[in-house]
């Protein structure tokens, strides 16, 4: 279950043609209307350079994940995360959290649900986005010394 | 008859460093220990800074987190930008 909700990483990250999800990860630098020029100059030349620096986290996070192994006997996998590349984890693992909450419409009060009647679609996207957000808090916490 | 050139003198206004401010907005999935970490990083704030902004935005909805010049202020935008923060820049009234 969590080597699959890891190699969902990536593929969760990809705002694709999502209206919602692209306006989350692209939001404007400005709310003036008097800075239109500004804006569009933005979208011009700074979007395309967040949009390289998103896509370099993800290539970091499916590169480790790549190296990731079964134990042929218990069937545990092992992904070895370098501590250099936990950076790129925490910012993959948040664009994946904000683009599944941006692409399934997700309100605050969704956040707050403890338990979902059997079957609810929304169980497994939950759950992903509480492990992804913890491993997310465990990586920070890491990189803070604890 | 020699031309007489009137020279005008004209003042012209310099666009005087308005300060801008770089704020930032909440949103219901950033975590805050992520956002505190941010504005330690972007800004080199401790992290009581850090967490004072945090709970700005947490509790009111935005944070002012820098106020000064305006090119220093797009680009620690865009930084926010990178770290997926909603923020903008405005005039600072």
């Amino acid at each position: 279950m969590i080597t699959e909700l890891l190699r969902r990483i990536g593929p969760s990250a990809d705002p694709g043609n999502n209206q919602r999800a692209r306006d989350r990860l692209y939001s404007p630098p400005t709310n003036d209307p008097a800075e239109a020029n500004f804006a569009e100059d933005w979208q011009e030349y700074v979007e395309p350079e967040l949009a390289r620096l998103f896509q370099s986290a993800i290539e970091v996070i499916e590169g480790d994940l790549k190296k990731m192994h079964a134990d042929p006997v218990t069937g545990e996998a092992t992904v070895s995360i370098p501590s250099d590349h936990l950076e790129a984890w925490i910012h993959g693992l948040n664009q994946a959290r904000l683009v599944l909450t941006e692409r399934h419409k997700l309100q605050d009060e969704d956040f707050d649900v403890e338990t979902l009647p059997a079957g609810d679609p929304r169980a497994f996207l939950l759950l992903q986005l509480r492990i992804y957000a913890q491993l997310q808090w465990l990586f920070l916490r890491y990189l803070e010394g604890h | 008859m020699a031309e007489t050139v009137v020279e005008e003198e004209t003042k012209t206004s310099s666009a005087v460093d308005v300060p801008w401010n770089v704020v930032v907005h909440n949103d219901p999935v950033n975590l805050t220990a992520y956002v505190t970490r941010v504005f330690q990083k972007v800004f080199g704030y401790s992290k009581t800074r850090a967490e004072k902004h945090m709970l700005e935005v947490h509790n009111l909805g935005r944070s002012i987190v820098w106020t000064g010049a305006r090119e220093r202020a797009e680009a620690y935008v865009e930084q926010l930008h990178g770290y997926l923060l909603l923020s903008t820049l405005e005039k600072s009234v």
